[in-house]
């Protein structure tokens, strides 16, 4: 099984209201203050699961929130990796002022997005599998 | 279907604590890097005036990139799941 974190992801409506979630409202359409991206096989062999009415076994719950769990702290560090780089590589340390400028802003865009695809491309390069050299 | 419901609060639990955590977590961190870059004398016992103002602005810099940083790392989640 590919360790790395799959790049295909279905939405698991985390942080939802009690209210929302009673009325099941479409949660893709973003109803819920947030959502988290889990890997999609996880999600709906879990999913999956509780529809049929068949209680996934205590041993299958526990290795699927552990993995969800690990999946989600690995999102989290690769957040605060992004925000700290990106912080250091665009943003003056002198803080001339509070608010941040034109051309720091477009950096950050700029600096988010080939983060992301340095990311995905790092994890293609490791899931493929190759020998170590 | 009790017990799913039951499951999914566990879950936004889990989540909550996990949330509160992590911004304690930002909380030191904001502290340790707006002192690194802002405090390098220690002449006198108390933040001076420059220091001070200093401190202010990279908390407020610190944490609009991190909003903006957020926002564009939501995006491009969300645009993961449909570019496949």
């Amino acid at each position: 099984m590919n360790r790395y974190p799959s790049t295909r992801f279905t939405q698991i409506p985390l942080l939802c209201s009690r209210t929302e979630m009673a009325k099941k409202k479409d949660w893709k359409q973003g109803n819920c203050s947030a959502v988290y991206n889990v890997s999609s096989s996880l999600f709906l062999f879990y999913i999956g699961a509780m529809a049929a009415n068949v209680p996934p076994s205590a041993f299958d719950k526990e290795q699927i929130l552990g993995m969800a769990e690990k999946e989600m702290e690995y999102r989290v560090e690769l957040f605060n990796k992004m925000t700290q780089t990106c912080f250091n590589k665009c943003v003056d340390n002198r803080y001339k002022e509070s608010e941040l400028n034109m051309g720091e802003n477009s950096c950050i865009d700029r600096c988010v997005s080939k983060y992301w695809q340095v990311t995905n491309l790092i994890g293609q390069l490791l899931g493929s599998g190759r020998p170590p050299m | 279907m009790d017990k799913n419901m039951l499951d999914q609060l566990q879950i936004s639990d889990r989540l909550l604590r996990f949330m509160f955590h992590c911004s304690l977590r930002m909380y030191n961190s904001l502290v340790q890097r707006c002192f690194s870059d802002c405090v390098d004398t220690f002449k006198h016992k108390s933040l001076q005036k420059q220091e001070e103002t200093c401190v202010r602005r990279c908390a407020e810099k610190l944490l609009k990139h991190s909003m903006r940083v957020g926002m564009r790392f939501a995006e491009l989640n969300q645009g993961a799941a449909t570019q496949d």
